[in-house]
């Protein structure tokens, strides 16, 4: 019985270890060729008295996101061996992938860990010719259904923008997100 | 000892033959020519939860109850002659080794549509849908618009006659609802 448990504590311990996205995000954190940011979810202000309960719920079951981008530039010409790279740590057994599109424009993925009822993470790969941006994004027994009280709840937040500063930047100059002109000028100042 | 080792080989055979049984399409996902979309049981899981909270209409609960039984869906185009040759030859085959039964064929000038299923428990009831477009065997384009051959499957509890729900939802080609017998 004792060597059962022993045994279980190995295989858990090294299964915690060898997880290839995890290392994926750990090596290019550190990579000077990758852009990393963690967004810790305080970050993003959302004030929590105004809240219903739901919309609590949903925002504490987040944690943070960790980002990290490769963009192609005078430096990195080619940033196809990264896109790659990323996809073979993509087949990490310990996420489920949950949808992969390849698209002549682009491609992506979007994998998570824990059950469909509380992701414990879920990860988000997409590539084009001139960008490489992954996410991990990590949390509390996450549930589908927080996602439209986590976006309503955000409609009020105050985020920091001194802090996010560069991760809008990039956002902007590769048009992954819409921003309005407000949003925009607000980065400019 | 013996008996450890019988099992062993075993748990492997299954391996192997479960890594295999994923499907021949798989290649597919790695072929330049070819745009692909894969969505797999846990996303239509999530969806069906995230949309089970908001305030649905009828349809919407229509895509709840079907998406909640899907195992997968892969669609896979492609506008290259050759890889649609490959298809075919994929399709036949998979047909053939999965013992599919032809639900339907169509053809016109554009080209073919076929249909094939896997039955399951009632007539209107299947477990698997597969979809083969070939536009005139991949030729260019077609009064000025590319062509696009189409393989699409869909592996779960599928209701073929409420369908359309998932073609809406889910941007589907619109040559689906043509199973709909409603």
């Amino acid at each position: 019985m004792r060597r059962i448990v022993l045994w279980v504590l190995v295989l858990a311990l090294v299964s915690c270890q060898d997880s290839p996205i995890q290392e994926f995000f750990a090596q290019k954190q550190e990579d000077p060729n990758f852009n990393s940011f963690v967004l810790p979810a305080s970050l993003l202000g959302i004030a929590q008295d105004s809240l219903s309960e739901q919309q609590k719920e949903a925002v504490n079951s987040l944690n943070k996101v960790h980002l990290i981008w490769q963009e192609k530039d005078s430096v990195n010409t080619d940033i196809s061996a990264s896109v790659l790279q990323a996809k073979a740590a993509l087949e990490d057994p310990n996420y489920e992938t949950m949808m992969k599109v390849q698209m002549p424009w682009g491609q992506g993925q979007v994998l998570f860990k824990g059950t469909e009822d509380a992701v414990d993470e879920f990860i988000l790969m997409g590539a084009r010719d001139s960008l490489l941006i992954m996410a991990r994004i990590m949390g509390d027994n996450m549930h589908p259904k927080y996602l439209m009280p986590f976006l309503s709840s955000m409609n009020n937040a105050q985020p920091d923008m001194e802090a996010l500063k560069p991760l809008m930047m990039m956002l902007k100059e590769k048009e992954v997100l819409p921003l309005n002109q407000q949003a925009k000028d607000s980065l400019v100042e | 000892m013996k008996m450890k080792s019988v099992l062993f080989t075993c748990a492997l055979a299954f391996s192997l033959w479960a890594t295999q049984a994923q499907s021949i399409f798989d290649a597919l996902e790695n072929n330049d020519a070819v745009s692909s979309v894969v969505v797999n049981k846990s996303m239509f899981m999530m969806l069906s939860k995230f949309e089970a909270a908001l305030d649905t209409e009828p349809e919407a609960k229509q895509f709840v109850e079907m998406a909640k039984n899907i195992q997968s869906l892969k669609v896979f185009t492609t506008s290259d002659k050759q890889v649609t040759a490959q298809m075919e030859q994929m399709v036949t085959k998979y047909v053939a080794q999965n013992k599919l039964t032809e639900l339907m064929r169509a053809r016109d000038k554009e080209g073919h549509v076929r249909f094939y299923i896997r039955p399951g428990a009632t007539e209107d009831k299947v477990r698997e849908l597969l979809m083969f477009v070939d536009q005139l065997s991949g030729q260019g384009q077609i009064n000025g618009r590319k062509v696009e051959n189409v393989l699409l499957t869909i592996v779960g509890d599928i209701d073929l006659n409420k369908i359309s729900g998932l073609i809406a939802k889910m941007n589907l080609p619109q040559e689906l609802n043509r199973v709909s017998k409603k």
